[in-house]
């Protein structure tokens, strides 16, 4: 079955992990679901074929266990979303099934005799290598490609039950399992949460500080803010050079790329380097001195006022309401 | 090889020699790497905190291990400094290229298996960081855990001990989910980890530390390796581009409605709002459209 | 745990440093180097021109293995005005062959060979370490250093080579002139240009370079500008007084800009690529705000001791931080053999240095900074040595030609300059540089 790519996807409680839909997407439609409530995550495919496997295994006894599901054997290439679970066990099953890994993938072409060409980012997302393909192989697909709601719409898939096979593995003893044990998942903390997977994020820019000797105290303010509606906080490069923000927390093409539902922006310009990485936001509410600015005229609601006095009315007027933020 | 002690139990850190800083030519892709600012990045840094801490605690020795070249050894000089009883650095030639991750994986396995081979229970734990800055593939960690045919508990970000006596090889972990959820596990071993820079920042070494590690060994192992497995060629490399974004399919008959339905010419629209407020009244209208959107509920 | 004990603890592994540590370690000295940065050089950015001869002593035939840009073969002098220009040009080839007199290198370079040469003399490198404070023993006399490491590490003779700005001289009480009319700001744009076309717009082949230094052209601040030319890159900056840049609310950045926009620069810097932008005070104010160079089991050298001079024709500091750090290390080790490391004991620092041509050099200098800082200088001269050559070469047929001093007078009317200043700066130009 040379040429046949199938997804699998390892998901928990019934949902899927980000980029799930993706690696579908990239393996033309058919694939395998594992995890716990492998159904009803199944049904949010829009798929051809899909082998659902319910399951809780992890680690080694996992891989094992699907190192030996024929599709997954015939298959040429294995696609796992880059997501945690899939991280953990695309390499794994590349070294089970004896194939070379391609992690980080952001495009997957297809040739006819078997050929692949494979983008994957390296290097800390700076530099794009393009491999070439020709033996079979595990790839991992970073999440983002086409996952944004508004797609085509779900068709049904078809699904098939896939019974596996939990023997232990030899080499690999249920106590040695037991040496890591997940005892709880907690639910996403806003101040924690990777800005790429915010729905709501609150960044700040120079204007924020403005001169003033406090830009951490500053940062720190629309950070609970931020906690106050949901939303994870950002900033512009200025902000992360003078150290008011951690790097990881800076947006745009030298730092994360975000998609956002809801952008707030205090005090930034908007230059290109920023809102590049900006995705597509739904809404964006501005608040700057400078009405004419970038930030300001691609905003849906621009409002001229200084930065840091908005923040603080803010803060006051929602630590004073009864509202609630709405988890998704 | 002599045993530093037989019945200790043993905690390997695997730590990789990488340019901490490097310019991305942004035509070509190609990184401009300056050697002299190398060495180990925060992440493994952060595991070799960990490995010393959970040594302290249980009473076991800990080894670092690199593959790398021999520039690497000063990284390796710095753990000994920080408290590590043993260093390793397994020489895989060919520097221009670096060594296929699982040939990595595969040595640093075989190299922690040879090391704990008397006793079984001796490896206690492998601490790596979670991606490497050069090739930041973060599979080594993974590939280590399922060559040693130990649990792994991967992309930590938080690390905190037991205090109950009883507990004291027991380590609450926390790693991410998706959408924001974080695990927690419990982790005793043995067992591979990796974790993010900010578990934990490594411990300076004193002077006196320092000066002494002057004259500690570093051992050196010879293990060629190959830079790339057969069937996977990379083709050429360029600097980063964001993944294209698929829309929605564009419902228009004819190009020019499908133009005007992208560019979002005739479409009905919300003219945005200009408006200058004082602060209060700026913050009752940001409210009042979070509350729209649903980002809050009254 | 036992302290660890050197005879002499060198802060700062710059040339003064590493000078100063490679001379103790020859000496017979044990010696420990101390820096911050992860390496030599790490923090020092601003590299440029380095006269090498001060290295003869210290390296034979060091031009065989020092990281060198290029070799300067070709010097200019220029005066600007905003659309004029007039350059003194010197070329040699006797510049371009062994022993060679000045040459580009990129800080990083330099500064790391430098301290290795020391450590193949025998010192101790300790590096991503800085020094905190000064430790004293019963009777007040520096015996060693505090890092931001556990453990104290003592010395009989700490020599402080930290900089421009020197904490530890600060913290010994040593370095009065801490106002902004002592400091002046160097900044400085590295360029990327293809090497090639390097060596076509400064008329210079192979591993040769240029160097052109500039009066004027600093929009209005007092300083001196330079340009100057590494294998791929080509360095352009300014050195500006601090209280003009402060009340003229001009930023660094612009002075370059404005800089790199000359009708006579900007054929030399056209589309070149930033690499670097560096901003870094320097010591100056010349001989007469050097401080205290000795203190009891204490001495300070290169920038710590202002011995850096950036004074309009010269941008020097290099050799002399290298001159001075040999001195000292020198000094302190004779004080050891004697058994007195207090500061009688030392002084014969100063008196080495008095007796070498580095503090000979900036006695002789001394006046260099009111005079080419002074508005004459810095504005008037300029203008009306430019308007002078264009009154000259401007060909106004079927007018006469003019007598130079038919042109001057006007000039100098016009400038508000008098016959007494023209002799007074006259004298004052002679006594600095002749
Ligand atoms: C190669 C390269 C890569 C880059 N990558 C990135 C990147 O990844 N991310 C990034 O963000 N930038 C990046 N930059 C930098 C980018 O070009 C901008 O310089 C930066 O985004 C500007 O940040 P800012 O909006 O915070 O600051 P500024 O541009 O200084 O804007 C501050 C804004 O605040 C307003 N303001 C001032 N005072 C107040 C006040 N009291 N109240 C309200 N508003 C006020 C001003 O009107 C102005 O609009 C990159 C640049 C380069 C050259
Ligand atoms: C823009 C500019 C251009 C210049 N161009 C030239 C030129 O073309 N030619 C020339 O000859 N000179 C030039 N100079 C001057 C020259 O850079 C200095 O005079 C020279 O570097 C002085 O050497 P130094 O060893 O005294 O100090 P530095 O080179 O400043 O070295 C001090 C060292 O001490 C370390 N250090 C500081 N504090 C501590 C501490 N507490 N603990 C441990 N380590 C510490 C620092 O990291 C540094 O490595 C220029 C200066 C500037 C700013
Ligand atoms: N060459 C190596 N030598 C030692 N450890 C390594 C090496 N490569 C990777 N690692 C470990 O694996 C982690 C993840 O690296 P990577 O899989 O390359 O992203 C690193 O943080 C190290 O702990």
């Amino acid at each position: 079955m040379v040429g046949r790519a199938i997804a699998v996807v390892v998901c928990r409680d019934g949902v899927l992990p980000s980029g799930g839909v993706d690696v579908f997407t990239a393996a033309g439609g058919c694939g395998v679901v594992v995890g716990t409530g492998a159904r009803s995550a199944a049904l949010q495919l829009s798929a051809e074929v899909v082998q659902v496997a319910e399951s809780s295994l992890r680690c080694g006894q996992l891989t094992a266990a699907l190192a030996s599901v024929p599709s997954i054997i015939s298959a040429h290439m294995i696609i796992l979303p880059a997501s945690p679970d899939g991280r953990d066990l695309a390499p794994s099953l590349a070294a089970a099934l004896g194939r070379p890994l391609i992690p980080a993938a952001t495009r997957i072409r297809h040739y006819e005799n078997g050929l692949a060409e494979v983008v994957a980012v390296r290097s800390g997302g700076s530099v794009d290598h393009v491999h070439r393909v020709t033996v079979a192989s595990v790839v991992t697909l970073l999440p983002g490609v086409g996952s944004r709601p508004g797609g085509s719409a779900p068709e049904r898939a078809r699904l098939e039950m896939l019974e596996l096979d939990t023997q232990c593995p030899p080499g690999i003893d249920s106590v040695a399992i037991d040496a890591v044990r997940s005892v709880a998942v907690l639910p996403p903390d806003p101040e924690t949460m990777d800005l790429t997977e915010a729905r709501c994020i609150v960044a700040g820019g120079n204007g924020l500080v403005d001169g003033a000797s406090s830009g951490r105290d500053r940062f720190d303010k629309l950070r609970e803010v931020g906690t106050q509606i949901g939303a994870s906080l950002g900033g512009t490069r200025v902000a992360s050079d003078a150290g008011w923000i951690p790097f990881e927390r800076q947006i745009g093409t030298t730092g994360a790329e975000v998609s956002p539902l809801v952008y707030l922006a205090f005090g930034i310009s908007g230059a290109t380097q920023h809102t590049s990485g900006l995705g597509l936001p739904d809404h964006i509410i501005s608040v700057n001195t400078d009405p004419s600015c970038p930030m300001m005229t691609m905003s849906e609601v621009a409002i001229v006022a200084d930065a840091y006095a908005v923040v603080e009315s803010l803060h006051r007027l929602l630590s004073t309401r009864p509202e609630r933020v709405v988890t998704p | 090889m002599d045993d530093v002690s037989l019945h200790r139990p043993l905690i390997a850190v695997s730590m990789k020699w990488v340019p901490l800083r490097q310019d991305v030519d942004p035509v070509s892709g190609v990184a401009n790497v300056d050697d002299r600012f190398a060495g180990a990045s925060p992440a493994d840094h952060a595991a070799l905190e960990v490995a010393l801490r959970h040594a302290e605690r249980v009473g076991a020795d800990v080894v670092v291990a690199c593959v790398g070249p021999p520039a690497a050894d000063a990284m390796l000089r710095e753990a000994i400094t920080c408290g590590a009883d043993r260093a390793i650095r397994i020489d895989p030639g060919g520097y221009e290229e670096l060594p296929d991750s699982a040939e990595v994986a595969g040595a640093l396995a075989t190299l922690f298996g040879d090391l704990s081979s008397r006793s079984p229970k001796r490896l206690l734990l492998v601490c790596c960081g979670d991606w490497s800055l050069d090739r930041g593939s973060g599979s080594v960690p993974a590939l280590l855990a399922h060559f040693l045919g130990v649990p792994h508990a991967l992309g930590l970000v938080a690390v905190r001990w037991a205090d109950a006596a009883d507990r004291a090889s027991l380590m609450e972990c926390e790693r991410r989910l998706d959408g924001g959820r974080r695990e927690v596990l419990h982790v005793t071993g043995p067992a591979v980890v990796s974790m993010e820079g900010a578990v934990a920042t490594l411990r300076r070494a004193s002077l006196a530390g320092v000066l002494d590690a002057r004259h500690s060994t570093i051992e050196v192992l010879s293990r060629p390796m190959h830079a790339s497995v057969p069937g996977v060629t990379v083709e050429r490399t360029g600097s980063h581009r964001p993944m294209p974004q698929h829309t929605a399919r564009i419902a228009a008959e004819n190009p020019r409605d499908r133009v005007a339905s992208v560019l979002g010419v005739g479409t009905e629209r919300k003219p945005p709002m200009r408006v200058t407020l004082d602060p209060d009244a700026a913050a009752r209208l940001i409210h009042e459209h979070l509350l729209v959107w649903g980002l809050i509920q009254g | 745990m036992t302290t660890p004990q050197f005879d002499v603890v060198v802060v700062g592994a710059g040339p003064a440093g590493a000078a100063a540590a490679l001379c103790a370690a020859r000496l017979g000295r044990s010696v420990c180097l101390l820096e911050r940065g992860p390496f030599p050089g790490s923090k020092n950015v601003y590299g440029g021109v380095i006269y090498g001869r001060i290295l003869d002593e210290l390296v034979p035939n060091w031009w065989d293995q020092v990281p060198v840009q290029r070799w300067i073969t070709r010097r200019g002098t220029m005066m600007l005005t905003g659309h004029q220009s007039m350059c003194l040009d010197y070329r040699t080839t006797t510049w371009g062959a062994p022993p060679y007199n000045g040459f580009t290198a990129y800080r990083p370079d330099f500064d790391r060979w430098f301290a290795d040469r020391a450590v193949d003399a025998g010192a101790v490198l300790v590096s991503s370490t800085t020094a905190t404070g000064l430790v004293r023993n019963s009777r007040g006399i520096v015996c060693g250093v505090t890092t931001d490491r556990d453990g104290d590490l003592h010395a009989k003779v700490v020599i402080a080579c930290d900089g421009v700005n020197s904490f530890l001289a600060k913290a010994a009480g040593m370095y009065p002139h801490q106002g902004k009319e002592h400091f002046t700001l160097g900044v400085k744009e590295v360029l990327s240009l293809p090497r090639a076309e390097i060596e076509s717009r400064f008329a210079v082949r192979g591993n040769e370079g240029a160097d052109f230094e500039i009066v004027g052209g600093t929009q209005g601040i007092a300083g001196g500008a330079f340009v100057y030319t590494n294998r791929d890159t080509v360095a352009i900056g300014a050195v500006l007084s601090l209280a003009d840049l402060t009340t003229a609310k001009v930023r660094p950045e612009e002075v370059i800009a404005g800089l790199k926009a000359h009708p006579s620069i900007a054929p030399l810097v056209e589309g070149g690529e930033l690499v670097e932008y560096a901003a870094h005070l320097i010591p100056e104010g010349g001989f007469d705000m050097m401080p205290q160079l000795v203190g009891d089991g204490l001495l300070v050298a290169g920038d710590a001791a202002a011995m850096c001079l950036a004074a309009g024709l010269w941008l020097e500091g290099v050799n002399y931080a290298m001159g001075s750090g040999m001195a000292a290390a020198e000094a302190a080790h004779e004080a050891i053999t004697n058994h007195d490391t207090s500061r009688v004991g030392l002084a014969s620092y100063p008196r080495r240095l008095e007796k070498s041509w580095v503090l000979i050099d900036h006695r002789k200098v001394r006046r260099a900074p009111h005079f080419l800082l002074s508005d004459r200088v810095q504005h008037r001269y300029p203008e009306i040595v430019c308007d002078a050559l264009e009154a000259l070469f401007t060909v106004r047929n079927p007018q006469p030609k003019q007598g130079l001093g038919a042109i001057a007078r006007p000039l100098l009317k016009r400038s508000n300059v008098r016959i007494r200043d023209l002799v007074r700066d006259g004298r004052d130009a002679w006594k600095t540089y002749g």
